[in-house]
């Protein structure tokens, strides 16, 4: 009987030995499988938005770019310690959309893309997120010299599965503008293009994104007159169908303000981090010629600095392509990164628009950084070419990298082969300018005010020996100091004035013209060129 | 040598074993996945999302619930007589090998008989039967009685009169084309020792396994329905349908229920004629009494070769489920809450699969001009988990015959259904 009892008793241990055994193993493979399960439910867009040719692009780079890496971690570290010695006082704002597989001649191509940002990391830039931008905008911190920041426009799916992956890899970050209306919408499932609001949420928390505002309505076409001529929603006062008329300006500034406010919300609602910048759409400002409304430019960015603390646009004809603290409080320069750019190319354009440093010598060997505000320029045989055609009214060359210059004295060796005219620019500042002009008259120092739109003569002298700058290499020079503005002719001082006049900015960047009339061609060679700080002695 | 060889053996068996594993919960995973997405998009088309979720968590639970099933030890002092039942009817060919192997079983020869019914054969069975008979008497002293119809009755009325006439504590039904093993009495009878046990499914395999495909698909779809289903119910006591080709029944609880159960009508259709065991197991389980099922005590039985007679027998057990399942939905939310939730389950589910399957082939090209995936995606790959659990558990070969049945038999089920409850009144398949 006790044999029995005792018997039962083994049993039972026994059940209960395999039972716990096999509770145990259940228990590891279901935690196995729910493990699987997160990754796939954390990483599934990635899964979704798989392109095999993404194999190829992204992922054998990469692997590639890690092992090398691995092997040249000690130059690579010698390399960044030389970047962050010198510090910057401006910084670029590249500017992206999506990134595709076939060009598109807007969008930029994976290969393209691949190959910039290993050529930044190459070449030591390094990205900032957007906390350190405002940062430095503030001057809270100081920046190495190669920083950078990387903005995504639109808020595509291939803005950020074809992206990330190198983000990761080089350990840089970016911020993408979100049309709100477009992605955060409460049917997420079926959006093939936008990036949802689940995938925001996930950019959001990542370290790797900051996620911003690019307005909710902003990217539609409206009605904005009865004929049905269609206009953009931030520079146009739209038509109102139900009432037969267009909107009133009060009524267009409300508009704009509830618009700015509704994608913010939205976004800080649904992510739960504050918003503080804002690209426009379209980079559309209201400079536009086709717009209605001359002000809504004004009436835009004024609406937009209640809401934000920066906003976004694109520089396409301002030479000046960086961001400087000093300069841009609220408006943030950004440089499209065109179709077709490699990493080469995009290097270059940051290595042009660098601050350049003093005494500058050009000797037009190749594009140091002249860029056209119009008419067409060249570098050839170690000259600069200032080139406009019969429909440009002249040809103007505005030195990247030189808009902190002051007390300077600018000179150059010039040779006008068609034409009559030549000047230099000096305190070149977001499109306002001095200019010494030589032509075939006489000499003239004149003041160029975006603002009003002329050019103000401030100073003339009639000289008759200009002509011998023709198909001879005269030298010219332009000081812009504190104290004088002049003009100079193979070496002397031909036209001077007092910069304390009112009015008179001595700071800023350098720049060469050339203008005429329609109809006219002309040609200026300019060879030589040398900046230096004036000798103060 | 021989240790070496022996261990390589191992190994490599081991690692056959857990690639097989591997294979299975990839296959459980992607499943996983797909209910993921499923989960996800819920709002899209609520009702067959849930059908879909709902199929998984059925399928899967199955497969969790056998894996916790244990046989429980023998116990050697327990020794009830037993009587063997076979109601047959023109097996001339086979016949008498069933009954040598009833007899042959590893159990003291003084506590089992046999209990051969003639049910009206046309053909030499009858002389067969009496031979046989008079052979296994006179070589090993096993009594054998044989009742004799001229008339076709039909087999619920053979298994009646077997039970009347039995003299044994436990009743064995075996079908006249089923061969027994050595070891299935042993197997059986120790779970009687608990007295509100009524019936123990044994392990059937399918004899003619290797004749074609067919009988191929049907040998794993016999495997998974007794290693994972019947084990899972069994966890419960809960065996659904403990099968005519080998069951063994305790007479007391048979002679309770079996007058009722053979005159019973649902429907005005008589339980009985369908599938006898089921209705049999049924009457067990509304009565309270357990139902299991054995691994160990294995049998074999010939299935059909051709497509037209599985057609039938398909028709046949498809009409028993729906009447079956009906009388069991009154009851089981009585049972353990795990297996009522399986049984309500599998019962709703499988009555809304070809609604579901004409939504996916029909509707859903119509509407979209789109191939349903998801619907193909989710049956290949519950296909492939039958088929992998087979190969994994028994390393047989054509494990993959299993993915094809399992396909097949979905799209059969899903036409039959709604054909055998059209049909349910006609008997004219009901007979055998």
């Amino acid at each position: 009987m006790l044999n029995g009892e005792q018997d039962k008793y083994m049993k039972f241990l026994q059940t209960k030995k395999i039972l716990i055994k096999k509770i145990i193993i259940i228990i590891l493979i279901l935690a196995m499988q729910v493990t699987g399960l997160g990754l796939f439910y954390v990483y599934q867009g990635y899964v979704y938005n798989f392109k095999t040719s993404y194999i190829k692009k992204i992922y054998l780079p990469i692997s590639k770019y890690k092992l090398k890496n691995v092997r040249n971690l000690a130059k690579a570290a010698d390399k960044k310690i030389i970047n962050e010695i010198r510090q910057t006082k401006s910084i670029p704002v590249l500017l992206y959309h999506g990134v595709i597989e076939e060009d598109d001649g807007y969008n930029t191509t994976l290969d393209d893309f691949r190959d910039q940002m290993f050529a930044l990391k190459a070449d030591g830039y390094q990205t900032v997120n957007l906390e350190d931008f405002q940062k430095f905008m503030k001057d809270e911190i100081v920046l190495p010299k190669k920083s950078i920041l990387i903005t995504f426009d639109d808020a595509r799916k291939d803005s950020f599965y074809p992206v990330d992956p190198f983000l990761r890899t080089l350990n840089y970050e970016a911020v993408m503008f979100v049309i709100t209306k477009y992605s955060m919408v409460p049917q997420d499932s079926d959006e093939t293009f936008f990036l949802n609001k689940k995938e925001l949420k996930i950019l959001s928390d990542s370290n790797h994104w900051s996620v911003q505002s690019h307005s909710h309505d902003g990217h539609d076409i409206y009605k904005i007159n009865n004929r049905g001529k269609e206009g953009y929603y931030l520079t146009d006062r739209l038509w109102l169908e139900s009432e037969q008329r267009n909107e009133t300006k009060q009524e267009f500034r409300q508009r704009v303000r509830a618009d700015l406010l509704k994608s913010k919300n939205i976004l800080e609602k649904e992510l739960g981090k504050e918003v503080v910048g804002y690209a426009y759409p379209f980079g559309e400002l209201g400079q536009d010629d086709e717009h209605n409304y001359s002000q809504a430019e004004e009436v835009v960015i004024e609406e937009a600095s209640k809401v934000y603390s920066y906003s976004f646009h694109q520089v396409w004809t301002d030479p000046r392509k960086r961001t400087y603290p000093d300069k841009d409080d609220f408006l943030i320069r950004r440089i499209d990164v065109l179709a077709g750019w490699d990493g080469e190319d995009l290097v270059n354009v940051l290595d042009q628009t660098e601050d350049k440093q003093l005494p500058y010598s050009d000797d037009f060997s190749t594009n140091h950084g002249w860029f056209a505000s119009w008419g067409n320029i060249s570098t050839t045989d170690n000259s600069l070419y200032l080139t406009s055609t019969r429909t440009d009214q002249g040809s103007m060359a505005v030195l990247e990298g030189s808009f902190l210059w002051k007390n300077i004295d600018i000179s150059a060796e010039v040779n006008i082969i068609q034409g009559d005219s030549f000047s230099l620019i000096g305190a070149y500042q977001d499109n306002s300018f001095l200019a010494c002009n030589f032509y075939e008259q006489g000499l003239s120092l004149t003041k160029y005010n975006k603002a009003r739109g002329i050019e103000e003569l401030i100073s003339e002298t009639n000289l008759a020996n200009i002509l011998s700058l023709k198909n001879t290499k005269a030298k010219v020079g332009m000081r812009v100091s504190e104290q004088n503005i002049s003009c100079q002719l193979n070496g002397s001082d031909i036209l001077v004035i007092n910069s304390s006049l009112p009015n008179i900015n001595s700071e800023g960047g350098i720049g060469i013209r050339t203008w005429g009339n329609l109809g006219e061609t002309e040609v200026v060679e300019i060879k030589n060129l040398q900046v230096k700080y004036i000798n103060n002695n | 040598m021989n240790l070496i060889a022996k261990i390589k053996y191992f190994i490599n068996r081991q690692r056959l074993k857990t690639k097989g594993w591997l294979f299975f919960f990839v296959l459980v995973y992607l499943v996983l996945l797909v209910e993921l997405v499923n989960i996800q998009k819920f709002e899209d088309n609520i009702w067959f999302n849930v059908y879909s979720l709902g199929i998984a968590v059925y399928i899967l639970s199955r497969f969790l619930l056998a894996y916790f099933y244990e046989e429980p030890v023998c116990d050697i002092n327990y020794e009830p007589t037993v009587s063997f039942v076979v109601p047959c009817k023109n097996e001339e060919l086979f016949i008498a090998e069933v009954m040598r192997k009833m007899v042959e079983v590893n159990y003291p020869k003084e506590k089992i008989d046999l209990i051969m019914i003639n049910d009206g054969s046309t053909d030499n069975t009858l002389s067969e039967m009496i031979q046989a008979g008079r052979e296994i008497k006179d070589d090993l002293g096993v009594s054998v009685s044989v009742v004799n119809w001229e008339q076709n009755k039909g087999k619920s009325y053979g298994m009646l009169a077997g039970t009347k006439i039995a003299t044994g504590e436990i009743v064995v039904f075996i079908d006249s084309d089923s061969l027994v093993d050595r070891e299935v009495l042993i197997h059986m009878v120790k779970y009687f020792t608990n007295k509100k046990v009524a019936s123990v499914s044994g392990h059937t395999e399918v004899y003619n396994k290797d004749k074609n495909i067919l009988t191929r698909m049907q040998n794993i779809r016999y495997y998974v329905e007794y290693i994972a289903y019947k084990a899972s119910e069994a966890l419960f006591g809960n065996v659904m349908c403990t099968p005519g080709c080998c069951s063994a029944y305790r007479r007391s609880i048979l002679l309770e229920v079996i007058d009722d159960w053979n005159e019973d009508k649902f429907l005005g259709v008589r339980r009985a004629a369908y599938a006898d065991d089921r209705a049999l197991t049924t009457y067990m389980l509304e009565k309270g009494y357990q139902t299991l099922y054995s691994s160990s005590a294995l049998a074999q039985t010939i299935v059909p070769d051709s497509w037209k007679v599985f057609w039938h027998q398909q028709l046949r057990w498809n009409k028993s489920w729906i009447l079956e399942s009906f009388i069991a939905a009154k009851f089981m939310w009585r049972k353990n809450p795990i297996m009522s939730l399986s049984f309500y389950l599998g019962f709703i589910l499988t009555l809304f699969a070809p609604i579901v399957a004409l939504r996916a082939f029909v509707w859903y090209p119509l509407t979209t001009g789109q191939i349903p995936l998801f619907y193909i995606f989710g049956l290949v790959v519950i296909a492939l988990i039958y088929g992998s659990y087979y190969y994994v558990r028994t390393k047989g070969k054509n494990w993959f015959s299993g993915v094809f049945f399992v396909i097949i038999y979905s799209f059969m089920m899903i036409y039959q259904l709604p054909l055998a409850a059209i049909k349910l009144w006609d008997v004219k398949w009901g007979t055998r």
